[in-house]
Formats: structure tokens, C-alpha cells, sequence
């Protein structure tokens, strides 16, 4: 094996830590069955344009098909473009198929793709997903079968910007029919088509017979509910679901040694973290937010409260995304209260008589936003978190809300909490689809992802750089800058890079569990009689 | 016994009803489970062995055992310490809402008992409305709109308590209002508010303390379904439902974080209950049944 092919192999299997499929056994698929998949939260929308979080993508990626797609393996695939070429720095060509159609009849064609782009960069009204996608201009028709995917200026990650699953491509007859409801009743030429969704109960798609590639093994999926982890868990040992997305890590072991279930996992690149609002005293002071991350004690939490089911983090970006650097949190601000509060007094705060800090008679207390069981232990994190600043005299209060309201919340212009709890997955494994649209100073929402509110005029200088130059070399080393000054100016405390697991009886076969959440492979799973 | 007790003139009511509460044991026993848990609210910061929102993320789940008596929860929290502090919320939320429904309900069944005709209609139809709603869902209903919070639970079990006390005070109104010495005190010429508040409403004394006594059962039950349901107290507030709604969580595997706080609920729901049942049987001897 050649040195070249190793390094491969080791960057492969560094990203798709055991993503191999849960074996099949000798017995080829059988066609037929329902797949029933319970999972904490419902989707807020079954469009790309305005969702661009999993519990949609869980779903629409099944139905929207993107031109190519990012295998489990990180690498980009065909899918409705059969090849591309890359043209020049600013444009890539495809060449699609000729024997797609959408669920709805209608045919698949470049008008179908400059259609899909033209919704979403339409600048008076910005897709979610379109923030994220880098400079793109649109697409060219070049003929009925080939488009061009053309950008504003170099853009080095454009390929996989197109691999998304943000960009599947969208039906222009059904868009058009259906209006805003598209977004509740998506149309494109995936291996399965939606056919109910009753909100924050199921949703419900089925097999595709007329699908261009490999047909589905099973006739129906459903994705239900289930709030609950307890419930959850209940249901898939009484057989209610086949699958459970985001299981208790607290049962894990029990349940992975149990020769009825599988447990199927891949290391993602999800940053679970608390993300601090600039704008609100005092959190603009960097010294609060310093003593802020010393007082988290985020080994406890990983050790205690994910229980194994993540991974230390240590950044705004997983490992194995390209431009990752370690910010090094554990040497610049290590866990030590004492530090801690001397950085809170220095600030300007001194204890009060309940043994809260105060400045000028007022207590030092914090708002936090966070839904329950949207990320694994999002809710717990965030209550130990709440016991470890009280610790250092500062009052945490936090609010449980659906997803749906933390998502609008986030969202927002103006951001009504100190902190917030979130998950951000570099859907394009690299560094630019993270470091831009999340710290650059015009990427405050609703248009970007900037939910700090970080406003640093040198930052922005060196992603810009870093997205349009072409030398992977200098792009690493600009990221590399870039992520010092995040560190430097830290507004968030990383508490874990997530697993991607999903537990499910063991009848269940050939599910391929993907680094990215939104990708999760149902696609292809079958039920053995 | 009726006869026995109307036999013995010479001694005040206050004393023979004493007296018939002492003969109930299971009235007893309601009272004292009710007098422990309010020298455990009164006296928490004193009786508690830890400080019920630390956290010991290294003894999660640490079964019952010499360093926990009655083990730690999920995120190393002493369960002792937090059921102890728990009887505060839940006697403060279950005395305080009952405070309300007690006040609203005697006011409005007041007002629609005596007054009768088309203020009787206006008032006992609303709280026909608010009857007519499964009692959980009527306080989800007003903590949403509210927000959650100790305030707001109150505030929601007090107005889901009212309209039982509002129907229970205007019965026992109409009854007496047409009874000859209210007639009498109206015939000297009697102000309204002198006839209620001096010879309408100490006829309804016993009838609410009783009511008070069982819809303090009801409201710490309510308080700790709402919790439970993440809609009443907040964490890290110890509240019984809210301990149970978390150690449900690990059930199978540390069940003793769901099952102490699960028992505290049904022992006060208890003692509230025997108490109730002991306060009616003592004050109203002809509703024994």
C-alpha cells in the first residue's frame, strides 16, 4: 500500500470512526415493511429553504436529491449529475441524467437545477441554506442536460457546497402548485416520497417506485416523536419503533450488549456548545466570558452526562474538518473557579450577601435558552452548567423551550438571552462553512449565523482570504489565525463533538450511519422477516 | 354518636369537635403527617444534610447508601437534602393557591348565592366554564399564557381550585339566606354586607375548611404534574414532580431517584386527605357517610 493511500485511509478512518454498516449477515435485503424511528423532535419545516437543522434533513434528504452527495466515507459522490469538471475557479460543470423524474411527473432537467438555485439566492428572499453555501451566483443552463454552478469569486469548497444536503433539488412545477405549502409537502426525485406529516406526532414517507437508481428495500418510514428519552427507550424495547434516534446514554451499555439490538455509530462533526450573546452586559467584557468558560467543568460533563456516547471538544470545529485547529481551551482557560472569580471581580463584580456577585447593587445573573433533548443532553448540560456558576457566584436562569422557539429565538435580529444553548455540524467538513457565516461581522441573523454578535474587522479579513485562495496550504493557515482569535476572544464554551448513533432492534439491517447528522443513511435499510 | 354529642350542651363546639377528631385515627394520622411536613419546610435549612442544588457530578446516580441516605440523583445532588426542600414548594404552593381559591371562590359564591337572579347566572356559568376542562388542562392552559415559575403555578392552581369554592360557598348561602334569623336580621334592618359577613358566611366556615384541607392534596398534586411536565417550578428549585419527571429518565437503572420523591408526593397527598376526611367528619357530623 503506497504512503499516499494510507494517509487516505487514515483521514478516512479518522472521520468515519466505525461507520461501517451494521452487518447484514449472509441474508441478501428483503423488500417490504415499515421502518418506524422514534426521535426527540419534530422537523420545523421539509424545506431546505427554511430549515436547514437535522430533524427536517433527516427527512427531506430522502426525498431532494442534491446534483452529487457526501458518502460516509466524506467523499463526494454522483447523484443527479452523473460527472462535473471544474471549468475555472469560479465554475464547475455537470453533466446530469436523462431518466429522472420528480415525484410529481415532472421531467428532471437543467432548467430543474437553475430553478432550485434561483429560489434559493434570490436576494429578496434569502434561503436558510443559501447563508451557507458560500458566493454563489447561480446556475447557467448550457443545455437540457448540462448546468454550470457558477460563483461571485474562487471558492474553494464549491463541490461540496453542492453536496449538501440543503441542496436537493426541488420540483418547479410542484413549487409553483403548492406555494408556501411546498414546505410541509416536499416534491423531488428521491428514493422516497413524502406523504403525511402530522406535526409533532409523525411524518411519513414512502418508497419511490419510479426512482432512477436502486429502489428502496422498504414500502414506508416513519419518523415519530417522541420527546421523551425514557419513553423513547420504552418504545423500542416494547417493539413500538425499530429505531431510536438520540438514545439515553445512561443505557447504552445494557442495551449494546443485548444480542436484540444494534448499536451503530460513526463520529460526527457536530460542536455541541453554549454560545454567549455579545451585546448583553456583561457577557461584552471578554474577562466575564473567560472566567465563564473556567467555571465549566467540561470534563465532569462529558464523563458524567454524555457517559461516552461524545467526544471532548475543543473548538468551535470537530477534528476532521479541514482548517480544524485545537483552541487549546484546557491551557488558556482550564477549569479552576478560583480564577474564575477573580476574572468576574476584575471585572468589576463583588460578592453579595446570598453569595451572588453583584455590580452596583444588581446580581450577576445570566438568561439561557435551550431546548430538551434537541442535542444529546442539551437540557442537562445546561443544568449542570447552571450548578458550576453558581459556584463562582453567578445566577444562571434558564428557559426550557421547544426547538422550534430556541430556533425563531437564534434566528432572530435581536437576541433576547445572555446565552443559548446549539449544535453547529460542518456539513462541508470544512473550516470556511463555520468560521464565515458563524463570526463574520455582517453574518449577524437573520442573515447569517453570527448569533454572538462578533464584530472583528481582522477576523473577517482572513476567512475571506481563506474562502477565495486556492492553496489548501494557506487556507489552513489562515483558518489557523482565524481560530487563535476565536480562542482569544472566546464566546462559547464547546462542551462535545457528537456520535452519530442511532440504536435499533436487530432486525433492522444496512443502516449506514453517516459523520453528518442531516445524512443518515435510512436510505437503504431493510427489516429481516 | 349525633345524639351523644347534642347531649352534652355544656361543651363548646370548638371543644366537641376536638373531640370527635381526637376519636378518628386515621384523622390523627393526617394531622401529624401534615404538622411533620411543615416542621420539614419550617426547619429545611437546618434538617437538610447537603445543599440541595450542589451538584457531585462523580456520585451520579450513587445508590441510598452511608455519604446519601436516600442516594443522589442524576447529577450527584443529595435526594435527601432535596425532598426535604421540596416540602417547602410543595406546602407553599398548595397553601398559597388554596389562599386564592379560597378568597375568589368565597367572593364569588357569596355575591351569586345571596344575590341570585342574573348575577347568580353571569358568575356560576363562568365557572361552569372553567369546570367543564380537565382540571390538568385548564393549568396548562394558564401557566402557557403565563409562563412557568413558583408564581405562576400558584397562580394557575389557585384559579383551577376556585370554582369548586365559589359552587360549595354559594350552596350553602342559598340555604341559609332563607333561614328565619337571616329574615329577621334583614327585618331590623340589616345592611347586606352585615347579613353576609356576620350571619351568612360563619355558616360556611366549616364546609370551606374541609374543602381547603382536600384541595391542598389536590393542589400539591397539580404542582407536581406541572412540574413534571416541565411547566412548574424551574430547576434547580427542588420540586418533588420535577425530581420524578427527571428520574423517570433511569428507572431501570437507578430507580430509587424517581421512587423517594414519588413516595413524598403520595405521603403528603395522604396525610392532606386523611386530614380533610377527619376536619368533615369532626365539623359536620350529619355528613359522615
Amino acid at each position: 500500500m503506497t504512503r499516499a493511500r494510507l494517509g487516505l485511509l487514515a483521514a478516512a478512518l479518522a472521520l468515519v470512526l466505525a461507520a461501517a454498516p451494521v452487518s447484514s449477515g449472509p441474508a441478501a435485503p428483503v423488500r417490504g415493511g415499515t421502518l418506524t424511528i422514534g426521535r426527540p423532535v419534530d422537523a420545523v419545516s421539509l424545506d431546505p429553504h427554511f430549515e436547514t437543522t437535522a430533524p427536517g434533513a433527516w427527512i427531506y434528504q430522502m426525498i431532494l436529491e442534491p446534483l452529487v452527495t457526501m458518502g460516509p466515507d466524506m467523499k463526494v459522490r454522483a447523484a443527479l449529475a452523473t460527472a462535473w469538471r471544474v471549468m475555472s475557479p469560479t465554475r464547475i460543470r455537470f453533466t446530469l441524467r436523462r431518466d429522472v423524474k420528480f415525484h410529481d411527473g415532472t421531467p428532471f432537467n437543467a432548467a430543474a437545477v437553475k430553478f432550485t438555485f434561483d429560489r434559493a439566492f434570490d436576494p429578496r428572499s434569502i434561503s436558510r441554506w443559501a447563508s451557507l453555501a458560500g458566493p454563489i451566483k447561480g446556475v447557467e443552463v448550457v443545455d437540457d442536460f448540462t448546468a454550470d454552478l457558477v460563483t461571485t469569486e474562487p471558492y474553494a469548497p464549491l463541490l461540496h457546497s453542492a453536496a449538501m444536503v440543503f441542496a436537493g433539488i426541488v420540483s418547479p412545477t410542484a413549487v409553483a402548485r403548492l406555494g408556501a405549502d411546498f414546505s410541509r409537502r416536499p416534491v423531488g426525485t428521491g428514493p422516497f416520497k413524502f406523504e403525511e406529516w402530522r406535526t409533532n406526532d409523525r411524518i411519513t414517507v414512502v418508497r419511490n417506485d419510479d426512482y432512477w437508481g436502486p429502489k428502496a428495500h422498504l414500502d414506508r418510514i416513519v419518523f415519530r416523536v417522541i420527546p421523551e428519552e425514557s419513553a423513547r427507550m420504552i418504545a423500542l424495547r416494547t417493539g413500538e419503533v425499530d429505531m431510536v434516534l438520540v438514545p439515553a446514554p445512561a443505557q447504552l451499555a445494557t442495551f449494546a450488549r443485548d444480542p436484540g439490538y444494534t448499536l451503530a455509530q460513526a463520529t460526527g462533526l457536530r460542536v455541541v456548545f453554549i454560545g454567549m450573546n455579545l451585546t448583553r452586559s456583561p457577557l461584552s467584557d471578554v474577562r466575564v466570558r473567560r472566567a465563564l468558560v473556567m467555571a465549566s467543568n467540561r470534563k465532569a460533563i462529558l464523563q458524567n452526562i454524555l457517559e461516552g456516547a461524545a467526544g471532548p471538544s475543543d473548538g468551535i470545529l470537530a477534528p476532521g474538518v479541514f482548517g480544524y485547529k485545537s483552541l487549546g481551551l484546557d491551557t488558556l482557560y482550564p477549569y479552576d473557579p478560583a480564577r474564575a472569580r477573580a476574572l468576574i471581580q476584575e471585572a468589576g463584580f463583588r460578592p453579595g450577601p446570598d453569595g451572588i456577585m453583584q455590580r452596583d447593587g444588581i446580581p450577576l445573573t445570566l438568561t439561557l435558552i435551550t431546548a430538551r433533548g434537541r442535542y444529546f443532553k442539551d437540557a442537562e448540560i445546561a443544568e449542570a452548567y447552571q450548578a458550576q456558576l453558581r459556584e463562582i457566584g453567578v445566577r444562571l436562569e434558564i428557559s426550557f423551550l421547544e426547538w422550534a422557539t430556541v430556533f425563531t429565538m437564534v434566528r432572530a435580529a435581536v437576541l433576547d438571552a445572555h446565552m443559548f444553548v446549539l449544535g453547529w455540524v460542518t456539513t462541508t467538513a470544512d473550516a470556511d462553512y463555520t468560521l464565515l457565516p458563524m463570526f463574520r461581522s455582517d453574518q449577524v441573523p437573520p442573515r447569517g449565523w453570527n448569533t454572538w454578535r462578533y464584530f472583528n474587522a481582522e477576523f473577517d479579513k482572513l476567512v475571506d482570504q481563506a474562502r477565495t485562495s486556492l492553496s489548501p496550504r494557506e487556507r489552513e493557515e489562515l483558518y489557523g489565525r482565524a481560530q487563535e482569535m476565536i480562542a482569544r476572544d472566546i464566546m462559547f464554551v464547546p462542551f462535545y463533538v457528537t456520535k452519530e448513533i442511532a440504536l435499533m432492534r436487530s432486525h433492522v439491517k444496512d443502516f449506514v450511519p453517516h459523520p453528518i447528522e442531516y445524512n443518515q443513511g435510512f436510505q437503504y435499510v431493510w427489516i429481516q422477516k | 354518636m349525633t345524639a351523644a354529642v347534642q347531649g352534652t350542651p355544656h361543651v363548646s363546639a370548638g371543644a366537641a369537635m376536638w373531640k370527635r377528631f381526637r376519636r378518628n385515627r386515621l384523622a390523627l394520622m393526617g394531622l401529624v403527617i401534615v404538622g411533620f411536613l411543615m416542621v420539614l419546610a419550617i426547619l429545611s435549612p437546618m434538617l437538610a444534610p447537603a445543599d440541595p442544588a450542589r451538584q457531585t457530578l462523580d456520585d451520579k446516580r450513587m445508590a441510598p447508601g452511608i455519604k446519601y441516605k436516600l442516594g443522589a440523583d442524576e447529577f450527584g445532588r443529595d435526594i435527601a437534602s432535596r425532598l426535604i426542600y421540596g416540602s417547602r414548594v410543595a406546602l407553599v404552593v398548595g397553601l398559597v393557591s388554596v389562599l386564592i381559591a379560597l378568597l375568589l371562590g368565597t367572593a364569588l359564591g357569596t355575591v351569586a348565592g345571596y344575590l341570585g337572579g342574573g348575577v347568580d347566572e353571569v358568575v356560576m356559568r363562568a365557572m361552569d366554564v372553567l369546570l367543564a376542562f380537565p382540571y390538568l388542562l385548564l393549568a396548562i392552559a394558564i401557566v402557557s399564557a403565563l409562563g412557568p415559575g413558583l408564581a405562576n403555578t400558584i397562580l394557575a392552581v389557585g384559579i383551577w381550585a376556585t370554582p369548586a369554592f365559589a359552587r360549595v360557598v354559594r350552596g350553602s348561602v342559598i340555604s341559609v339566606k332563607e333561614q328565619e334569623y337571616v329574615q329577621a336580621a334583614r327585618a331590623i334592618g340589616a345592611s347586606t354586607s352585615r347579613i353576609i359577613v356576620r350571619h351568612v358566611l360563619p355558616n360556611c366556615i366549616s364546609v370551606v375548611v374541609v374543602y381547603s384541607a382536600l384541595y391542598m392534596a389536590s393542589a400539591i398534586l397539580l404542582e407536581a404534574a406541572l412540574s413534571f411536565l416541565g411547566l412548574g417550578i424551574q430547576p434547580p428549585t427542588p420540586s418533588w414532580g420535577l425530581m420524578v419527571s427527571t428520574g423517570r429518565d433511569y428507572l431501570v437503572i437507578a430507580p430509587h431517584i424517581a421512587t423517594f420523591p414519588g413516595l413524598a408526593i403520595a405521603f403528603a397527598v395522604l396525610g392532606f386527605n386523611l386530614l380533610g376526611d377527619g376536619l368533615r367528619d369532626a365539623l359536620d357530623p350529619k355528613l359522615r357517610t
